[in-house]
Formats: structure tokens, sequence, C-alpha cells
């Protein structure tokens, strides 16, 4: 086993926040007008999943949100009425008590000296400005998924767009929850620029850093 | 008194009681009698060879040593922990920010805890992460991005997902 390396070897490794910072996370109410269903959008939750499944908490009340998790290109290009989204339950991070709220809104927990991963399964959504119901911070918790059904998720209605920058956020937390690859936001980033750049039916608006590259 | 009994006096003086005790040979009495003094050894005792009576070298178990060298590593990993985590802590508690953090708790007990306060810390403060979930070692990667358009076949209808 080995230390790492010199200093510039260490700076070289993950060194980013999970998150980016609170107001980064929606669209504003008109751009969100402009913009398609995508990965990581919050919406109300449907009464029940494609399976049947009812949508709601121990107690009766509906689930407080759902996070889409399917790709974007199938709520957009390829999206029936019928056709099947996976989406992740969002938890109001007001249920949770005070330390593990911290925890999962930083994504990592200092113990004993170390910064630890915390809550892996979980997603940080800030809340939603121009939203009085979700007004409040939140989770997706990537453990608990259901499919339900394009119309259903259209019918309940999207609470609001998650913004290009962090949606990268979300997709590198997912691989980290998916696979435990920490890897750098860099990365993800220019990846997902790269997709974007190459990708000639990408829905507008682009991200600044999508704009349409011809090969 | 002979070399062979001067040799067996000085090891036979070495009180080898465990990991931490050492005793003392000289270099002359270990190349007279190299082998008893590796046998020692083997059983576990840590000798220091010495040269007019200054200390010159030791002999340690194999297994002894890789068990030092790793609780070396082990503490130099520690003090790299501690001196990335120590600035993190220490900015909150300037803040005045409740980040969760167990060295934070134990200095300024009652901090913002507001998710928005937290959230904003968060993002903006450069942090490395050292261990997972449940202190297990991080896998780092890097993705490279394969660079143009990836055309993708297939649709769901074409498959019978309810077999």
């Amino acid at each position: 086993m080995s230390i790492p390396g010199s200093a510039a070897e260490r700076a070289a490794l993950v060194s980013d926040a999970w998150y980016p910072p609170p107001d980064a996370y929606w669209v504003t109410p008109d751009a969100q007008d402009n913009r398609p269903f995508r990965y990581g959008d919050l919406f109300n939750a449907p009464s029940s999943s494609a399976s049947g499944q009812v949508l709601t908490t121990a107690d009766g009340a509906h689930w407080h949100a759902v996070m889409v998790l399917s790709p974007s290109c199938e709520v957009i290009s390829k999206v029936k009425d019928d056709s099947l989204v996976e989406v992740a339950r969002v938890v109001p991070l007001a249920a949770q008590d005070p330390k593990p709220g911290a925890a999962i809104v930083a994504g990592w927990q200092e113990k004993d000296g170390r910064t630890m991963v915390a809550y892996a399964h979980t997603v940080f959504l800030a809340g939603v400005p121009h939203s009085a119901s979700h007004s409040e911070g939140m989770f997706a918790n990537l453990k608990e998924t259901v499919r339900v059904t394009m119309a259903d998720l259209r019918s309940a209605g999207r609470i609001a767009a998650l913004d290009h920058d962090a949606r990268v956020a979300v997709i590198r937390r997912e691989i980290y929850y998916r696979y435990r690859w920490l890897v750098p936001m860099e990365d993800v980033h220019a990846n997902e620029a790269d997709r974007i750049s190459h990708d000639p039916y990408f829905t507008e608006p682009r991200p600044t850093w999508g704009e349409l590259t011809r090969d | 008194m002979s070399r062979s009994r001067e040799t067996e006096s000085a090891l036979a003086g070495a009180v080898v009681s465990g990991y931490a005790s050492s005793a003392s040979v000289s270099s002359t009495v270990l190349h007279a009698k190299t082998r008893e003094a590796l046998d020692r050894v083997r059983d576990g005792a840590c000798l220091a060879v010495t040269h007019y009576n200054e200390v010159d070298a030791y002999l340690v178990p194999p297994a002894q040593l890789s068990d030092m060298a790793a609780r070396l590593n082990e503490a130099d990993i520690r003090e790299l922990e501690l001196r990335d985590t120590l600035p993190l802590v220490l900015a909150a508690a300037r803040a005045g920010v409740a980040i969760p953090s167990e060295s934070l708790e134990r200095i300024v007990p009652t901090l913002d805890q507001s998710w928005r306060a937290v959230a904003e810390f968060a993002a903006s403060f450069s942090l490395r992460l050292s261990r997972g979930e449940h202190g297990e070692p991080l896998t780092r990667g890097r993705l490279h991005a394969a660079a143009g358009p990836i055309e993708e076949f297939g649709e769901d209808d074409d498959l019978i997902l309810d077999a």
C-alpha cells in the first residue's frame, strides 16, 4: 500500500463539492417553459406507478415528489403516453434529524478526521424558490425508484427543471452510487459537453458549453 | 571468556518478550554467531547491532518489519487526512455553519443548521473525500470522452419485457 504521492498528484484527485450552490439548481419559471423534460427534473408524484403501486407514505399522503432518472432522450424524443419512465422518490429534508440532514446536503460527513461520502444513495436537491410546496431542501432516494407512465408524469406536472450544470452534479452522484466510482466533476462535465455538442438532435436550448460541433 | 561464551552470554542477555522489546548484539558477536542471532530474531526478538557501543542497525523479524511499515504508512495517510480536514472544520467554525463534522460538533456545538447554509458552504469549499460510506477506500476514476455521436439501436417495443 502506498500513500498518495506528490502534492500535485493529490491535488489532481477529486476535490469537488458534490453539489452546486442552492440557487444554481433550477431554471426560472420563464425559462422552464422552454425546457423539455429531462433527467433530473422534479415532478409531482403520480398517484400510482405503472405497476399499480400506490405512491403514498405510510400515512396515506402523496409522495413529496419524484426526480426523473430515465435518460433525457427517453422523456423527449422517444416519448409516448404509455412510455415508461424511471423516477426516484424525493423526500423532504425537514423530515430528517438535523445531523443526517446536513450530511445529505453536503454529500459527505467528517468523522475521526476523515471526510467520508455520506448516504451515497441520496441526491440533495435544493428547494425550488418559485414553488410554494417545494421551497425547502429535499433529496432523491436512488434506492427507491419506480416506473411511471409518461402520461401520468405529465399529468402530475413538473415542479422544476434542473439546470444543465446541476444535472452534471446529479449524474456524477449517480455514477458514484451505481458503481462507487468517484469521478472528478470536471470529467463528468467534459463528457456531458462532448455528448451534447456532438448531438445534432439535442433539444434546445443548449448549455453555453454544449454548442453544436460539426466534425 | 571464549568467543563462543561471549556470544552466548550476549544473546542470552537479550531479553526478548515481544514486539516492542529489543536487545543488542555487537557487530563482532553478530559476525561470529550469526546463526544464533538470526534464530533470536526469527523467534520474535528485535536486536540492535552495535559497533563500539553505538547502534548501527537493527535486526527485525520480517513480519514485524512489514507491520511497522504498514503502521507508518497508515500514520502518514492519517496525517494527510487530518491536514485535509482541519481547514474545512476551521472554515466552517469561522463561517458559523454546522457542516456534518464530528470534530466541528465538539468544537462548536451550536451553529447554523439550516440546509441552505450547509449547502452554500459545501458547494463553495474545496475538500478531498478520503473514504467511502463505511470507511472503505475510494475508487477514483477518470472518464475520457469518446468523441463523436454514438448511434443507438432498438426500442423497448421490439422486446418482450413481460415474459
